[in-house]
């Protein structure tokens, strides 16, 4: 039992997906679901006796139920509700987010701003909904490792600033989990890229071009004295040392981070990106262009939710469509005998997300200019994010960095791979592997007049720690407030406000006498830590933090302890229900190829399957046996196996048809 | 919080008796300092010699070699006050490196241990520079609502020169403190001088935030 729970599992929770990983002996590998499915859809549906279904399931019903679904969550990690509706961000989303009434810091000065998302009459923050599905994918860990998992390492975007990364980690805890470490994803990619040096290093040497390499191999990122200019702080090549560009267009976010990997030390030399930034906003782009040619052409605006929702699941898959083929149709049934037809070219697609990728490519020319490099110096280029198989995004950050990026992991598992890694690391398990990260924005205060005062720079190694003093301006005061920022701007209304830090404590003495030695420590997460001592009398003021988009402490707990009331409901109940959802889909399908190419099997196959189903859906209706249907459900798809063999050929026929003709 | 007058610090291994690189951990058999982390200057955490001049590439592997042995990744840390030390001193460390491997921070650290006074003590700068830096700024804003990108470029140039002779005058000076001759003087022209890389570097980013978001430039 004492060696499960040493267990660390690596999570990628994702805007639109996220993944479990575990790293053992053997390396690091994906924990897939019954259905082999490594990515669980971050989608969420409620339903209104408050179950909550988490992963494929939740997408599909998601057009159905709109309003009690739940989606892109990670967009509003950390954010308070007045600057998501000035950023527009709301008006994306189908379900309602509000302003979410204070539980303390009332008496303070500083006003609090919170989001949260009202859901069948409930109120949830992005933390407790983002634990909904850290826990889904606890359990999916649970089963399959066989015990009780409570660690967890968890990957967030490098440009999270503090207030989402302290969002992150409260969401492990509400999910029950120890939250070891957050790390960064883009530095997680090339851990997992990095992984096989010592394996591979023989024999993958010397071979320079990365595009044709077997998808399942590690890449020497390690490489001694590789092909490409390398260039540290004094310009010169140095041995054993790569230089890697991680560019990261996930769904909702992105990250560009510069790399020095030499001898299993992972050091990052700059970070830059866009935290709401992905697939998301193509989706979008591509639904802005729908709604307008609909109200054009019929003077109709898309009122109805569940249009909406399915006008955005259209979009995403015509986005995927055009990865691949050069143009894809799409139709939409507007009712009353209308329909809307059009093809939308990969040319038009790309007109349309152009700007947006270019801005991508400033901040990866902003992370090289901060590194001290130029873009010649960069030896490999990872695609990380499932927004990375564009094949603009592919053309243009070629083109910037001037060689072929290389793909030859999963881009979707990458950072899950690295997370388990790390987490394979802080469990002692791997002594080989170092990664010294920076903090992506910078941290200050507020000064006299409005102005931030920058106490630790952007891109400085984590953790580190600087030390501010500060005094009193009244006789006998006994408490000072201190605001704390983040950002690159010098005015306090552009930067991001991380709270109020009350020190508390201070003996009373004539005004300007105490010392306050306010210590701000950015710890290996990349959070911040603050104490303080006046260093007159020696006492340790106390601070009271009132975080200005998120959680204090105390609520943190209230959370984990309801999340913990609900998360007793039996776990094999929701696995059977999980089960059934898998059955009603498989048995559907089987009828649909059963009338599709059904006629070229024999009659006594057919009869077999038809009996199958009916057996199979009887048994799903009365069990409650999970393994029991677990075990009917695979034998099911051994039965229909060669049905869905036809299945597949007959598509592929129709295809090569259509594209002869 | 840090003196030049400091006692010297240990340089043998406190466990296991061998000598150490760095007076924080112990190569040989890993242990860490048992002195709170601000007991030394940047300098003695890397264990070279207080001057200018470094010899970056060393400076970069002292610094994987020690964070290998410092970082609370892989102290392995047992309970709460040992990872604790772990990670103040990595934060240290962290700091000390950022401290070390900038030439102006490196000359700011300097004038620090030679007693000379910080840049809020002393803001003044070198007699013609803040006519100058006015001059430029209004070229600088002139070119940008023009949409002259061969304008900034070539202030962009001038300002970068500028700043360059400015870093002339502070390596020279630094070498002179290091050198033991921390006179008044020679403080107080470094401070300026090292007050007027700040002008000149938020003029390079004014110049750098002008620029249009071209990723080919």
């Amino acid at each position: 039992m004492s060696a499960l729970q040493d267990i660390v599992i690596g999570i990628d929770l994702g805007t639109t997906n996220s993944l479990v990983a575990v790293c053992d002996d053997t390396g690091p590998r994906v924990l897939r679901d019954e259905a082999g499915q490594g990515c669980l859809p971050s989608f969420l549906t409620f339903d209104p006796n408050g179950a909550v279904t988490v992963g494929e399931q939740a997408k599909q019903h998601a057009v159905e139920n709109p309003l009690s679904s739940i989606f892109s969550i990670k967009r509003l990690m950390g954010r308070g509700f007045d600057e998501l509706t000035a950023s527009g961000e709301l008006a994306h989303l189908p379900f309602r987010v509000v302003k979410r009434a204070s539980e303390v810091g009332s008496t303070s000065a500083q006003q609090r701003d919170v989001a949260a998302v009202e859901i069948n009459g409930r109120l949830l923050t992005p933390p407790e909904i983002s634990a909904l599905v850290l826990r889904a994918l606890r359990e999916r860990a649970c089963q399959q490792l066989g015990g009780d998992i409570r660690k967890a390492v968890i990957t967030v975007p490098a440009y999270f600033d503090d207030a989402q990364r302290q969002a992150t980690r409260d969401a492990g805890r509400i999910a029950g989990l120890e939250v070891v470490r957050i790390i960064n994803e883009p530095t997680a990619a090339a851990l997992a890229y990095g992984l096989g040096v010592r394996e591979q290093d023989d024999n993958a040497r010397g071979s320079e071009a990365g595009a044709d390499r077997p998808a399942t191999t590690a890449l020497p990122l390690a490489e001694r004295g590789g092909a490409g200019e390398l260039s540290g702080l004094t310009g010169e090549r140095r041995a054993h040392e790569s230089v890697v560009a991680v560019y990261d267009l996930g769904g909702g976010t992105f990250d560009v981070s510069i790399l020095r990997i030499s001898g299993g030390v992972y050091e990052v030399l700059s970070t830059h990106g866009n935290s709401c930034l992905g697939g998301d906003d193509f989706d979008r782009s591509i639904i802005g262009l729908v709604q307008n040619e609909i109200e054009t052409q019929f003077e109709l605006s898309i009122e109805s939710p569940a249009t909406r929702q399915a006008l955005r699941s259209l979009a995403e898959h015509v986005k995927m469509r055009l990865s691949s083929e050069r143009q894809a149709a799409l139709e939409i049934d507007l009712g009353h005998g209308r329909s809307y037809r059009r093809t939308l070219t990969r040319q038009l697609f790309e007109s349309l997300i152009g700007p947006q990728v270019d801005t991508t490519l400033a901040a990866c020319r902003r992370a090289v200019e901060d590194a001290g490099l130029t873009p010649e110096a960069i030896d490999r280029v990872i695609l990380v994010g499932g927004s990375t198989r564009i094949p603009l995004v592919r053309r243009k950050v070629e083109d910037f960095f001037g060689r072929v990026p290389y793909t030859a992991l999963n881009p979707e598992e990458v950072v899950a791979l690295g997370a388990a890694v790390q987490a394979a690391v802080l469990a002692g398990r791997r002594r080989d592997t170092l990664l010294l990260d920076v903090i992506p924005l910078s941290l200050g205060i507020e000064t006299l007049g409005g102005a931030m005062s920058k106490l630790i720079l952007r891109n400085s190694r984590i953790p580190c720690q600087v030390t501010e003093r500060f005094s009193t301006f009244v006789d006998g005061q006994t408490n000072v407030k201190i605001n704390v920022l983040q950002g690159e701007r010098e005015l306090v209304r552009d930067c991001r406000s991380l709270g109020e830090f009350e020190l508390r404590g201070i003996p009373p003495m004539p005004a300007g006498m105490p010392k306050i030695a306010v210590s701000f420590l950015v710890d290996e997460n990349g959070i911040l830590n603050v104490s303080a001592v006046e260093e007159r009398s020696g006492r340790q003021a106390s601070i009271q933090i009132v975080p200005t988009h998120g959680l204090t402490t105390e609520e943190v707990q209230r959370m984990e302890l309801e999340a913990y009331a609900h998360a007793r409901e039996d776990m094999t109940a929701h696995r059977l229900i999980d089960l059934r959802n898998q059955v009603a889909f498989d048995t559907h399908k089987a009828e649909r190829m059963l009338e599709q190419v059904g006629d070229a099997l024999g009659e006594s196959k057919r009869a077999e399957i038809t009996a199958a189903i009916a057996d199979l859906r009887a048994l799903a209706e009365k069990t409650d046996d999970a393994d029991a249907l677990y075990d009917a459900l695979n034998a099911f798809d051994r039965t229909t196996l060669k049905l869905a063999e036809m299945a597949i050929t007959a598509t592929l026929r129709q295809g090569n048809q259509a594209r002869e003709s | 919080m840090d003196s030049s007058t400091r006692p010297s610090y240990p340089t043998r291994c406190e466990q296991c008796d061998k000598p150490m690189d760095s007076p924080i951990a112990c190569s040989s058999c890993g242990a860490l300092t048992e002195l709170p982390a601000d007991a030394f200057n940047c300098f003695e955490l890397f264990g070279v010699a207080p001057g200018f001049d470094i010899d970056l590439d060393a400076l970069h592997r002292k610094y994987l070699q020690l964070s290998r042995l410092i970082h609370p990744d892989l102290t392995g840390a047992a309970d709460e006050p040992d990872r604790r030390r772990s990670l103040m001193l990595s934060a240290r460390f962290n700091q000390a490196y950022e401290v070390l491997r900038h030439p102006v921070n490196r000359a700011e650290y300097l004038l620090r241990l030679a007693g000379g006074a910080n840049c809020c003590e002393d803001k003044s700068v070198p007699e013609d520079l803040l006519g100058r830096i006015l001059t430029l700024r209004e070229q600088i804003d002139e070119a940008r609502e023009e949409g002259r990108t061969e304008v900034l470029a070539e202030l962009g140039s001038q300002t970068r020169a500028s700043r360059a002779a400015a870093m002339d005058r502070i390596a020279h000076l630094a070498r002179v403190l290091a050198g033991g001759d921390s006179q008044p003087e020679t403080c107080r022209e470094l401070r300026q001088q090292l007050n007027a890389v700040k002008y000149w570097d938020s003029l390079l980013e004014q110049i750098s935030a002008a620029r249009p978001d071209d990723p080919t430039q």
